[in-house]
């Protein structure tokens, strides 16, 4: 059953979630149904049918909300462990292991105070379990295997039941085998709404999440290596690449949250161009108003989490991304030499003889390659790509770009497309003479070389 | 003395560019040690094939930062600039090819295996004397056309097959060549620290050892085909002969001892021996014969139940007074060794055959393909920057290699097949190199 046909079976066959156990106790007595995702595709807001919600919902960047099931006056949700094929970018999907259809699992949010129940099955060759990172909950809910529960076996499933007892922004992941399950994709997010709303908790009109990750894909290949512990070749916004990244869409004047974790093997320092945001909360909780200070980077630290708030209030694409540059880029090979300012003339026809499909690259940059179309391995996405109007973007990782509108229609999550520039407000080429560059004159004389050099020992004198 | 003193100038120039380097640097025994490898590198290079001497002498590669990056801005467009340069450059240097007008020149152009035997027939006249009645003398006479033959086609198909593996090693020279002048660009910018780019040379001057040694025996192998065909205004095809398969052939399924009795009739004498002990036989009469026989088969019963089995002792007492039978006994023994050896040698050539056609098939079927199909790979990754230029040229190196483990296998198999059919028509076995 997907998602659409959920909503289906929701309007058609039930009048309102509170009767649901009244009209069904039967079948609230067994599992809640096994909702699955089939793409990569950014999802609109959920909104439990028929319920008032304190909250403006998350939008997950190119993820989904995980629908629940009201039992009583608990919320149920079902989640199932379990292989999937994630595509990153177009062309690159890779082996995975995830929840309900997709890597990452789907954003599970509810409201403080609400009581939840999830069902975790275990689809996977190898045990499991689910740690529900940063949560309050009784120690035997905390999902470290061995520490606080049984592994979850293979075909089994096993019930989790805690209060969310603390807002803020979470994340789930397993504590079973964790290296080699997280390396392979398992991993999900977590809101837990203010039931009101306060200066810790300010409303937003667009609340953005998204998780970090990275793999490491062999070029032509489609399983991660699970044992790569720092040299990782594949970086994303929730399990996808630029440009397959959704771009995060805000009308102009409106109060955007963004939350992210962080579930890679080293930090990111996420930044946002043409605005300044505030973190108003990280993983203990809300930042104290007066702690909050203006940044436009933040550097999430592994295993961390941060909710960052700003009023999106200057219209343009803006780029948002890791600035660790080379995470805004696709694979390329790591032992590979610098070429710049290596002189080639005289051996490109030689290469050319013996490999007829040889190109010369790198010698001036790498920019070339922004442009370049040359057959890659199979499953494998360019280094650096994407088309902007003004030419190639030339990025393949952690990017994507903030999308501020006027006249933007509130829950309207669509691509506006690219922005028009409006006259004299964009940077343009000098036409005039070029000055001579002159240099400052030496006022002292020119300092005497050294030349560094190390005294070796020549003999054995002295030792014993 | 033009070869020499290029060999000279390049010896100075490494020699120098060594010294000038960062390596100047180094601690004395470090030094000395970098000098022995220089010294290696120049005695490699005095040997330089053409290949290597046809690179352009104007070094291209500024030392200085500023420069190396204004010498490569030059060229807007990258690759397709650089190429438009290059064959500016080349078109003023144009040479005539050697190759070409060896070619033209070549009275058998190229010269097949029937030119060859032609030749090489019609250079011994002798071979075709008539005047003799006598069978052995046919048959010994048919033999020796035989054994040219087989040498012609021996010598042929080395000189092709050596031709093939010059071409294919050039071309791995020409590989290293270019990686090693990448690598010494590379160093001279400041890129490469100087183990780097002397790693890379080393492999460069290894190969180019290779190449001469492969040019010595491609040069002998032309040498000994000249020598029969006594002409040497040929050139050689550019292919070995196409291998079919061995299903259809019956003389590859017969038995060895079959094949052993239709051979050896071929031989000069045999049938002259084997009516000699035809004739013993009768004179001797079969009753003795067993007489001997069982006697024999008793002698060698107590030798073996001897308490020391190692010792075989022979009781010769018993005189053998009947010079027939000995004679007899002689003949039959020789005859039986013959036989025993035609067929064993048979069944070896055979299996040489199959064996060499295993590996032809395993590796034109297999590990060429599979060389190739790596290369690719290696261009697709090249294309992403997950490999450099250098190991694009090992790639390439690594295809050649096995291109030259298929034309050396091609060789071997016509050698046997050759050495084998020869065999059969009665000369002697001369197994594949």
């Amino acid at each position: 059953m997907n998602r659409r046909s959920f909503f289906q079976k929701s309007l058609i066959g039930v009048a309102g979630t509170a009767s649901l156990a009244a009209v069904s106790s039967s079948a609230l007595a067994g599992l809640p149904e096994v909702i699955s995702q089939k793409d990569n595709r950014t999802q609109g807001p959920w909104v439990p049918p028929q319920t008032e919600i304190p909250y403006q919902p998350v939008v997950t960047l190119n993820g989904w909300t995980l629908p629940f099931r009201l039992n009583e006056d608990v919320k149920e949700f079902h989640l199932v462990a379990e292989p999937v094929v994630r595509e990153m970018a177009p062309g690159f999907s890779v082996n995975m292991w995830g929840y309900n259809g997709q890597s990452p699992g789907p954003t599970l949010e509810v409201v403080e105070g609400d009581k939840v129940r999830i069902f975790v099955t275990n689809r996977l060759p190898e045990p499991t379990s689910v740690h529900w990172h940063g949560q309050r909950l009784p120690n035997g809910m905390d999902g470290v295997s061995g520490l606080n529960q049984k592994p979850i076996g293979v075909g089994k499933t096993f019930v989790y039941e805690f209060t969310a007892r603390r807002a803020g922004t979470f994340m789930y992941h397993p504590h079973a085998d964790e290296t080699t399950q997280m390396a392979m994709g398992m991993m999900g997010f977590w809101v837990t709404h203010p039931k009101v709303s306060s200066p810790l908790f300010p409303a937003v009109d667009r609340d953005y999440c998204f998780l970090l990750n990275a793999y490491d894909v062999e070029p032509g290949s489609k399983t991660p290596n699970v044992n790569t512990m720092l040299d990782f070749n594949i970086w994303g916004f929730n399990s996808t690449v630029y440009p397959q990244i959704s771009p995060l869409v805000a009308g102009l004047g409106e109060r955007v949250r963004i939350r992210v974790g962080n579930l890679t093997m080293t930090n990111h320092p996420i930044h946002l161009h043409g605005h300044e945001f505030e973190v108003t909360g990280t993983d203990g909780g809300p930042v104290p108003v007066t702690a909050r200070q203006p940044e436009v980077s933040e550097d999430i630290a592994v295993g961390q989490m941060r909710q960052i708030d700003f009023i999106a209030d200057e219209p343009g694409d803006w780029a948002f991304h890791c600035h660790k540059s080379h995470h805004t880029m696709g694979a390329m090979g790591h032992s590979l030499s610098t070429t710049i300012g290596v002189d080639h003339q005289g051996v490109v026809g030689r290469i050319q003889k013996l490999v007829p499909d040889y190109m010369l690259m790198g010698e001036r940059g790498m920019y070339d390659m922004k442009t370049m179309e040359m057959p890659l391995p199979v499953n494998t996405f360019p280094m650096m790509t994407g088309t902007g109007p003004y030419g190639p973007i030339g990025m393949g990782g952690m990017f994507t770009v903030l999308k501020v509108r006027e006249n933007l229609k509130k829950g309207d999550y669509t691509d506006p497309g690219w922005y028009q520039q409006p006259p004299n407000t964009q940077a343009y080429e000098w036409k005039g003479n070029t000055p001579k560059v002159t240099r400052a004159k030496e006022t002292a004389p020119a300092p005497q070389k050294i030349l560094a050099s190390v005294k070796k020992p020549a003999g054995h004198q002295g030792y014993n | 003395m033009l070869i020499l003193f290029r060999a000279l100038y390049f010896d100075h120039f490494i020699f120098i560019t060594l010294l000038r380097s960062p390596l100047y640097a180094l601690t004395q025994p470090m030094q000395k040690t970098l000098k022995l490898v220089a010294y290696i590198l120049v005695l490699a290079l005095a040997q330089v094939p053409l290949a290597y001497a046809s690179q352009p002498d104007a070094d291209p590669q500024s030392s200085d930062w500023v420069q190396a990056n204004k010498n490569v801005g030059q060229f807007l467009r990258g690759h397709v600039d650089v190429l438009k340069a290059e064959s500016k450059a080349k078109a003023s240097t144009q040479q005539p090819d050697s190759q070409a007008l060896l070619t033209l020149s070549a009275k058998y152009s190229p010269l097949t295996l029937t030119h060859a035997k032609r030749l090489a027939l019609e250079s011994r006249p002798s071979l075709f004397l008539v005047g003799t009645e006598s069978l052995v003398d046919r048959n010994q006479q048919a033999i020796e056309v035989t054994t040219l033959m087989t040498h012609v086609e021996q010598a042929w198909v080395n000189a092709i097959g050596s031709e093939l593996i010059l071409k294919f090693e050039s071309d791995a020279t020409e590989a290293s060549n270019i990686a090693e002048e990448l690598a010494l660009r590379m160093g001279k910018v400041g890129n490469w620290e100087a183990s780097k780019v002397i790693d890379v040379s080393l492999k460069a001057a290894s190969q180019r050892l290779k190449l001469i040694e492969v040019q010595q025996q491609t040069a002998n192998h032309r040498q000994d085909l000249i020598n029969l065909v006594m002409t040497d205004s040929f050139t050689l095809p550019n292919a070995l002969p196409t291998i079919r398969g061995l299903g259809a052939r019956s003389d590859l399924n017969a038995t060895a001892s079959e094949l052993a009795k239709i051979r050896l009739m071929r031989l000069p004498n045999h049938e002259g021996q084997l009516l000699a002990l035809k004739r013993l036989e009768t004179t001797v009469g079969q009753p003795a014969i067993d007489q001997w026989h069982l006697y024999a088969s008793n002698q060698i019963s107590t030798a073996l139940t001897n308490q020391n089995p190692a010792a075989i002792t022979i009781d010769r007492t018993e005189i053998l007074w009947q010079s027939d039978l000995k004679e007899l006994l002689h003949q039959r023994e020789t005859i039986q060794e013959l036989e025993w050896q035609t067929a064993t040698t048979i069944a070896k050539a055979q299996t040489e055959v199959k064996s060499r056609h295993m590996q032809v098939t395993l590796l034109s079927q297999e590990f060429v393909p599979l060389s190739v199909q790596s290369e690719e790979e290696a261009i697709y990754k090249y294309n992403g920057m997950f490999i450099g230029t250098w190991e694009l040229l090992d790639q390439y190196r690594a295809k050649i290699e096995a291109n030259i483990s298929l034309v050396s296998a091609q060789i071997a198999y016509w050698n046997a097949e050759y050495a084998y059919s020869a065999y059969l028509a009665g000369t002697a076995y001369v197994p594949a190199k």
